[in-house]
């Protein structure tokens, strides 16, 4: 697995942008849009483009997927520190039995401080410059991120179907390829 | 949004008495279409083979089947938090020493 991918690092990670929305406005108090509609009758009257001001968190963050493509850009999960959880959450976790948040193990992830576990529901898509690829916090090993995108495909429901199929397909013509008797 | 498991069975199947048609011995590992004016009528095929074709259409089934995703309250309570901004430091003194 090549970096950043399986990589915990800080990051600059943003909360999405929820009415009212705080729209910019050069030299004067941001103006306040109370729901997406009016967003829409602004870009209506001819203009679709403005700075929302919406809060960042610098926070520990675990990168799921590869760079995609040109645009430099990745999927990453937001983490739970363990001193958030009762022992009983915290122990259920520990054992894998909540789907919910991914255990990482303290051992591999020895830039975090406290024990941690991945929101697999929390996710955040990222231009890698959000990243502080200058320091990993740790990483998590192929079949950790094997079950982290089972969990994320399930979790959203996610419809694999199709590639699974074609791919069931692929591999029963590369198998007739080579044996044509079979 | 459910998925349709139905459309992806590749097979519902029927039954029907020995007695009612007339059809050559099945062979394991060979299916025999039954064909009438150039036209497959049916395929016939080995018990052993069809059971066999029968499991992996009851796999594919599953494969596609998303498990059931239940979130913990510790999981709903960390989303909720990972998603709920704070309290964003605003004041300017206090920037300038941060980023200084």
């Amino acid at each position: 697995m090549n970096p950043p991918l399986g990589r915990c690092y800080w990051a600059v990670a943003p909360f999405s942008p929820e009415p009212p929305f705080r729209v910019y406005a050069e030299g004067a108090q941001p103006i306040a849009v109370d729901s997406a509609h009016a967003m829409q009758v602004a870009a209506a009257r001819g203009g679709s483009e403005f700075t929302v001001l919406t809060p960042v968190k610098v926070r520990p963050v675990l990168v799921v997927s590869d760079e995609l493509g040109p645009y430099g850009e990745v999927l990453a999960l937001r983490l739970r520190r363990f001193d958030k959880l009762t022992v009983e959450q915290a122990s259920k976790v520990r054992e894998h039995s909540d789907n919910g948040l991914f255990y990482l193990e303290p051992d591999s992830m020895p830039g975090l401080e406290a024990e941690n576990s991945a929101i697999i529901t929390s996710l955040l898509k990222l231009p890698v410059g959000a990243l502080d690829t200058t320091a990993e916090l740790g990483q998590v090993n192929e079949n950790e991120l094997r079950v982290i995108h089972e969990r994320i495909a399930d979790a959203h429901k996610l419809r694999l179907d199709l590639p699974i199929l074609e791919r069931a397909q692929a591999l029963m013509a590369q198998i007739a390829a080579r044996d044509p008797d079979s | 949004m459910s998925y349709d498991t139905a459309k992806i069975r590749i097979m519902e199947i029927e039954t029907a008495g020995s007695d009612s048609v007339r059809i050559p011995t099945p062979r394991e590992g060979v299916a025999t279409h039954v064909r009438r004016y150039s036209e497959d009528r049916a395929v016939i095929v080995h018990p052993a083979d069809f059971a066999r074709l029968e499991m992996l259409d009851n796999l594919l089934t599953e494969l596609a089947t998303p498990a059931p995703f239940v979130l913990s309250e510790a999981a709903e309570a960390a989303h909720l938090d990972s998603v709920t901004p704070g309290e964003p430091v605003t004041d300017p003194d206090e920037l300038r020493r941060l980023f200084a």
